[in-house]
């Protein structure tokens, strides 16, 4: 077996189960909800370029940071496992080799969400800017390039010894993007081209020298993998049970005197642990945050209370679907199989969390809603208390149900 | 009578492992599990759990099967599983919480149960830290502590020693035969054997599923015909006859 063929079997076993979890990634719940929140946001965007005018910056600034977000975010999926850095150490040429095939094929990947940004950009350019759509293609390629940039960083920092030093690789996509898109946005569109393809002729020869006398980095490399794998995996695992997470929670000692206040009213150890799991493992807590976010500005930019409304309600549902399988969490280890406690201690406190994280969303979506006018915004929480009693009420318990 | 196990025949799918399994630990009483790799310790501890059922037999603690009374069952129970089960997401300090909580015990006596364990394992100034980043040998340890504030009837100990440093192994078979001379019945699978020998008042030898001899040393040598033997050397009588069938 060579190198090549070893890389060939893990990326066809990896696209496999990438491509069955994206079954239930996409499922038609999400799709509906997606395709809302897709229509209403081109709806929002839309009315919003209209009132832009040609030479605004604030939005131009905006437009770049957004940007510079979408090119930085994918890495290489290099498909390195732990166990290699003990088999595969001699090989390491061929494996480097390999690595850097996987980064073409990263790029390819990762291109299209940047091109995705890169046309919905179009739009704010063209009202800004003054000039026409036909030179859509020049603004994709210049973004696309920084994503070129960006991966070829992260290749070289693979190879990079010293920490600092590879942090500062990693974020040269980041700060190479920002200056780019600064010109490109401000200055010129071709200024800008020009500019990102002198910087990836230039990086590529530059780094390819630096890179010569270096040799794999195999701890970070299985790090930065197993990091990328867990954080995917988390993501699906919103959606049907993945087997292969692991969560590297974090402390957050500064929430221990809120932890302690919300669950002190009844001690239940069901409760105990799913409440600090889910404030500690971000994938719980960051993805709530985030939704709370997005639904927040949503509604904040959208025009007429009926819309208010919907989004509201999808957005609490969205969160409460999702906040489903840290029912999951009971499953973990064998401990709530050995205590001696109620079964339907489970569900009950999946119930109280779900409560009281939709109660606390419901309130932001509220208060996002009252320079609205006092009326609208109480429509709105009375629908949403409403849409959380029936949610927890009858929809959760039987789904965990079917779920066990 | 604290666990006695009758005619247990059990396994995880309609395949036994176990096959007609009966052995008792009285109160007071330290009984060793000895077997080769796949002998079924394991899966005998599960079935003691209530993790696994049996297809057959009865298993009972303190008079109550799993189905009588589960919560008693469960609470007469402490369980310290061969590889350190832990959550991820809580500290040490919030472990202890959580056993005292889910086995109904007051808090603050939890606390001062754990106490000196905690200061004897060293882990007293690590409250606040998640044991998923400790060692291995810290992780068993805090499984230790866990399973010794819960004061169960039966302790239930798989492979204790692996991973502790030979101070911890002294300390925790210190804690054993104090727990012992305070009438708790300890059932402890282990390969160490030197230690088994020591500390064990009988052993149970399993082999391929099925008891292969059980009893106190002096009946274990009677039964294989070796008067002066150590345990070690019936052991390897077992392992060499294995070798044999193979």
């Amino acid at each position: 077996m060579t190198v090549t063929s070893l890389f060939k079997q893990r990326a066809s076993i990896y696209n496999k189960q990438i491509s069955r979890y994206a079954k239930y990634v996409l499922n038609d719940h999400m799709v509906l909800a997606l395709l809302i929140m897709l229509g209403a946001g081109g709806f929002a965007y839309s009315n919003y370029v209209e009132t832009v005018t040609v030479g605004a910056v604030l939005p131009r600034l905006i437009l770049v940071v957004l940007m510079v977000v979408v090119i930085s975010s994918g890495t290489i999926s290099t498909l390195i496992q732990s166990a290699d850095a003990v088999f595969l150490l001699p090989m390491e040429e061929g494996v480097r080799k390999e690595l850097k095939k996987r980064n073409g094929y990263s790029f390819l990947l990762l291109a299209f969400p940047v091109g995705f940004a890169a046309a919905a950009a179009m739009p704010l350019l063209v009202a800004t800017l003054g000039i026409g759509f036909q030179w859509w293609p020049v603004f994709l390629i210049t973004a696309v390039s920084y994503k070129f940039i960006d991966l070829r960083a992260q290749f070289s920092a693979c190879l990079e010894p010293d920490d600092r030093k590879r942090m500062m690789l990693n974020s040269l996509g980041k700060v190479i993007s920002t200056v780019g898109l600064l010109i490109s946005v401000f200055i010129d569109l071709f200024a800008g081209l020009a500019f990102s393809l002198a910087v990836c002729v230039i990086s590529t020869i530059l780094l390819n020298r630096i890179e010569q006398q270096k040799s794999l980095q195999w701890h970070y490399l299985i790090e930065k993998e197993a990091n990328r794998v867990q954080k995917l995996f988390r993501f699906i695992n919103l959606f049907t049970e993945v087997s292969f997470i692991e969560t590297h929670p974090r402390r957050l000692k500064w929430l221990d005197q809120w932890i302690a206040l919300q669950s002190r009213s009844q001690a239940d150890a069901h409760y105990f642990y799913i409440l600090r799991s889910f404030y500690r493992n971000s994938s719980y807590s960051g993805l709530v945050l985030r939704l709370v976010l997005i639904g927040t500005l949503f509604i904040m930019f959208s025009p007429g209370i009926l819309l208010k409304l919907i989004l509201s309600i999808v957005f609490l549902y969205l969160i409460g679907f999702q906040l489903i399988p840290i029912y999951q969490q009971f499953k973990n280890n064998f401990y709530f199989q050995l205590y001696p406690v109620e079964e339907t201690g489970k569900i009950k406190s999946i119930q109280r969390i779900i409560t009281e994280i939709l109660g606390a969303a419901a309130l932001v979506f509220t208060a996002a809603n009252i320079p609205q006018g006092i009326i609208s915004s109480v429509i709105i929480l009375a629908a949403g208390l409403l849409f959380i009693t029936v949610f927890t009420r009858y929809y959760i318990p039987k789904r965990l149900k079917r779920m066990t | 009578m604290s666990l006695a196990i009758e005619h247990v025949t059990g396994g995880y799918t309609r395949r036994p492992v176990l096959q007609d399994i009966s052995f008792k630990v009285k109160d007071g009483e330290l009984v060793g599990l000895i077997g080769l790799n796949g002998a079924g310790k394991s899966t005998t501890i599960k079935h003691i759990m209530g993790l696994l059922n049996p297809f057959e037999g009865k298993i009972t603690v303190d008079n109550e099967t799993i189905h009588s009374n589960s919560k008693k069952y469960r609470r007469s129970i402490g369980f310290i599983p061969e590889t350190p089960v832990l959550y991820d997401e809580l500290t040490l300090k919030e472990h202890i919480q959580i056993t005292a909580m889910a086995y109904e015990i007051e808090e603050q006596t939890a606390f001062d149960r754990a106490e000196p364990l905690l200061k004897i394992f060293r882990l007293h100034d690590r409250l606040e830290w998640f044991p998923s980043d400790f060692s291995k040998g810290m992780k068993q340890k805090v499984m230790i502590v866990c399973a010794f504030i819960i004061e169960p009837s039966l302790y239930v100990i798989d492979e204790p020693f692996l991973g502790l440093d030979p101070l911890a192994i002294r300390d925790f078979l210190k804690l054993i035969e104090e727990k012992k001379q305070d009438g708790a019945s300890i059932l402890m699978s282990t390969h160490v054997l030197n230690n088994a020998e020591k500390m064990c008042d009988g052993f149970v030898i399993l082999h391929d599923g099925k008891i292969y001899a059980q009893g106190t040393l002096q009946d274990l040598r009677q039964q294989f015909g070796m008067p002066t033997a150590s345990l070690d050397e019936i052991y390897g009588h077992l392992a060499d006859e294995e070798g044999f069938l193979v």
